[in-house]
């Protein structure tokens, strides 16, 4: 019995503690606000004091269940530095994708039939870019949602101060 | 979702469905670096809807000959009423070309329809052909067969 008292007492004291740290707490984030009024207050105090550790346990719990979601950071260019794997220059890069077959369906350009995506990759390199081969496997990659039903892509880079600038594809899958 | 309208593959004489899309990886590598050019093949894709079972607005007619994959014809009306051709894509190309930019798995189907699925290619089919292919040439194959023990008994 002496026990039980004790228990009770301890846990109420407890329950002081915590009214006494939530009201200083909300004294200082709310001076200006209207507080309750003195026989609500008494109410919500009385309940906090009785069910102080229910109410500690709730807001922990709610606390882990609802994590702030954090959004992906959002990418333009499949490659990444990360994803780099071989320096090219461009007359390289031409030669290696030239294509054959044996009906001749295929022009014997750069890129074949994605000449024209060629082209316009080709525009944006600058004296000072560099070629990269890259490698990337787009499933599970928050930052190309949209893209994400790529597979792996092989392809090539332009980089700029270290940063991809503009990439062209080889191989989707 | 509906049972989508699959492509179609000529391949040893035969017709098999092809439940893989070749043509909208080619769509993905052509509008790389377009940046929003209004010209590029991406933005001249105007196809007329054709209806909740394709979605795509538009089917293949593929066939490998001699280890290669090609492109032989595109079915889709755009939206002023006029059939597309595969020039419209591939200029100085109107009846074949060499698909270099697949590289993948291509699956397609031959025998009964066992089970219909309400949903994109997901019905199957007494057995699937898987064709492995690498910048459009084929590398190897092999066939799944997808009875129960009961259906072939």
């Amino acid at each position: 019995m002496k026990a039980l008292l004790i228990g009770v007492g301890v846990y109420l004291l407890g329950g002081l503690v915590f009214i006494a740290v939530a009201e200083v707490k909300s004294r200082l984030q709310c001076k200006d606000e209207v507080s309750l009024e003195d026989e609500d207050s008494y109410l919500v105090w009385l309940g906090l004091l009785v069910l102080w550790l229910p109410v500690i346990a709730y807001a922990l719990c709610e606390s882990w269940l609802h994590k702030p979601h954090v959004s992906p950071v959002y990418r333009e260019f499949l490659a990444t530095p990360e994803s780099l794997v071989q320096r090219y220059s461009k007359e390289e890069v031409a030669q290696m994708e030239i294509y054959h077959d044996p009906f001749g369906a295929v022009p014997p350009v750069p890129f074949g039939h994605l000449h024209e995506a060629w082209l316009r990759f080709r525009e944006h390199v600058g004296s000072e870019d560099e070629l990269w081969s890259f490698t990337i496997d787009t499933r599970n990659d928050p930052g190309i949602e949209a893209m994400s039903n790529y597979g792996t892509v092989h392809g090539y880079a332009l980089v700029r101060n270290s940063a991809v600038v503009q990439e062209i594809y080889t191989r989707m899958g | 979702m509906t049972a989508q309208l699959s492509d179609s593959l000529r391949y040893e004489g035969e017709t098999l469905r092809l439940f893989t899309l070749p043509l909208n990886t080619y769509w993905n590598m052509a509008s790389a670096a377009n940046n929003n050019d209004d010209d590029s093949p991406e933005k001249r894709r105007d196809f007329a809807d054709v209806g909740t079972w394709c979605w795509r607005r538009h089917t293949a007619l593929w066939a490998i000959e001699q280890g290669h994959l090609y492109l032989i014809g595109i079915h889709a009306t755009y939206e002023d009423g006029g059939k597309a051709m595969l020039e419209d894509f591939f200029p100085g190309y109107p009846n074949r070309v060499f698909a270099h930019w697949y590289s993948g798995q291509l699956r397609c189907s031959r025998g009964e329809l066992l089970e219909y699925v309400h949903a994109g290619f997901g019905s199957r089919y007494e057995e699937d052909l898987l064709i492995d292919i690498d910048r459009g040439v084929v590398k190897d194959q092999h066939v799944i067969d997808n009875r129960t023990e009961s259906e072939r008994q």
